[in-house]
């Protein structure tokens, strides 16, 4: 396997979709080739890193927002219909 | 997807509002992720071509530069992590959201929505609209770009 190989098959080498053969191939030639072997474990950081990032805060005005378009949508709350006062 | 907080947080009032008006017409035949998924991506495109027209109609609009350049360029806001992830140093996590809003926004959204949400690739293309070869190779080109924006901060990374 090449230099060139190896870039070709980084994504399914990464995913885990790479057939066991080609994977072996390209385990034996990060083993001999640095320049690769880093850019592969570099690939495989930015995933890792990705699924590491923390989900984002709801941020405190953008919640009061959200809670006042909830009240303006919200059904009034009223007194069941027998205690409505019809008189006036 | 949007690269910054305020677009972020005008759409999350939209995404909002349509989920309260149109909770009723969820039907059941997805997982109610998806169909969030679904109508947040939405959003993000609407709000997205909204901006593009804006933008033809004022092309020299310092204002309205000023406030895409100008927040593109804000740290992140400190974010609290969730317990079953690994937590990443502040600065890490600044880092790599500095370089998620770099992308170009056809990398961004598939980088984003398969790497940092963890949806499968099909799912992706579905939601974007995309052939799943083509979302497959946005997807391997944007790891490209962030390994390349983040490479030099790797060993910072690695500081406890």
């Amino acid at each position: 396997m090449t230099c060139a190989d190896v870039a070709k098959n980084l994504q399914d080498f990464a995913s885990g979709d790479l057939p066991a053969a080609q994977s072996g191939e390209l385990d034996s030639h990060l083993a001999l080739c640095p320049s690769c072997a880093t850019d592969v474990k570099g690939y495989v950081r930015i995933i890792r890193l990705a699924r590491q990032l923390s989900p984002p805060a709801l941020p405190p005005a953008l919640l009061r927002r959200l809670l006042r378009t909830a009240r303006g949508r919200a059904p009034r709350a009223g007194p069941p219909a027998e205690h409505r006062d019809t008189s006036g | 997807m949007l690269g910054n907080d305020i677009d972020a947080e005008d759409v999350t009032q939209d995404v909002f509002v349509q989920v309260m008006r149109r909770l009723d017409t969820f039907r059941g035949e997805s997982q109610l992720t998806t169909w969030l998924h679904r109508v947040t991506v939405n959003a993000v495109l609407l709000h997205r071509r909204k901006a593009a027209r804006r933008r033809e109609r004022q092309p020299g609009a310092p204002f309205d530069r000023l406030l895409e350049e100008g927040a593109k360029g804000l740290p992140a806001r400190p974010r609290p992590a969730p317990p079953d992830r690994q937590l990443l140093v502040q600065e890490a996590q600044e880092l790599i959201e500095r370089a998620i809003a770099g992308l170009p926004p056809v990398y961004r959204d598939v980088y984003v929505l398969a790497d940092v949400e963890g949806l499968p690739n099909a799912e992706v293309a579905a939601l974007l609209g995309l052939r799943l070869p083509a979302t497959k190779s946005r997807l391997h080109r944007a790891r490209l770009l962030m390994r390349a924006a983040l490479a030099p901060h790797f060993q910072e990374m690695d500081a406890p």
